[in-house]
């Protein structure tokens, strides 16, 4: 399936598997799985960034802030 | 024109880990800070945007303080690999008393309080509902910084 227009995404976990949402569509991987496809992408992210053109660096930033009392478990 | 793995892993690491980036103009190359420092990283309750600084809409939930946040330039600190920077510990920050906030971004600045200089800032891979009781962390990993 081509996703051509911005579709609503989100990454979330259950449990030991990675829920991502691509739209309608939603997925649920175990982490090796996760963290494998997380490289693909990046690197295929990277070949497309190329070939469009854009030559600009772009620096990501992302962060997951959770409360503390919950991880202490 | 692109940026090589090495060119990529070399600046983040000359940023986050103080490390000289080596044979650029010379065999040192780009040298590392004298004191290499600390980052703060800063909790925000909306995106503080490019113009923006360490205080832009910061949070101010009660017992907040930005330098909880603090995270060495070291390797003790950061961990870079793969073109990605990474915190090497949790960062914790204090409990949220009375007053709460709804945290949606974060930044990572040189100054522990005030307006201060922001590098880098980021959105939360989800916002984070803080009221008392809550005490907001990012765990040892869990905040990235990829530079493609």
């Amino acid at each position: 399936m081509d996703l051509l227009k911005k579709e609503r995404i989100a990454v979330s976990i259950e449990g030991e598997l990675v829920v991502i949402q691509l739209g309608n569509v939603t997925l649920k991987v175990p982490y090796e799985t996760a963290l494998q496809l997380s490289q693909w992408i990046r690197f295929r992210a990277k070949e497309a960034k190329k070939r469009a053109g854009d030559v600009s660096r772009h620096w990501s930033v992302i962060g997951n802030l959770t409360d503390a009392n919950e991880t202490r478990g | 024109m692109s940026a090589s793995n090495v060119f990529e892993n070399g600046l983040l690491s000359l940023i986050f880990e103080n490390a000289n980036y080596a044979n650029v103009g010379d065999a040192t190359g780009l040298r590392g800070s004298s004191t290499a420092g600390v980052f703060y990283v800063s909790l925000h309750t909306a995106s503080p945007g490019e113009g923006g600084s360490q205080s832009t809409s910061e949070t101010a939930y009660t017992n907040y303080l930005r330098s909880g946040g603090s995270v060495a330039r070291s390797t003790a600190g950061w961990s870079v690999a793969a073109g990605v920077a990474d915190n090497d510990g949790a960062i914790t920050y204090a409990t949220c008393g009375a007053s709460g906030a709804t945290l949606t971004d974060f930044g990572i600045g040189s100054d522990s309080t005030g307006a201060g200089n922001l590098f880098l800032y980021g959105a939360l891979t989800a916002s984070l509902i803080v009221n008392s009781g809550i005490t907001p962390s990012f765990a040892a990993g869990a905040l990235d910084v990829t530079l493609d």
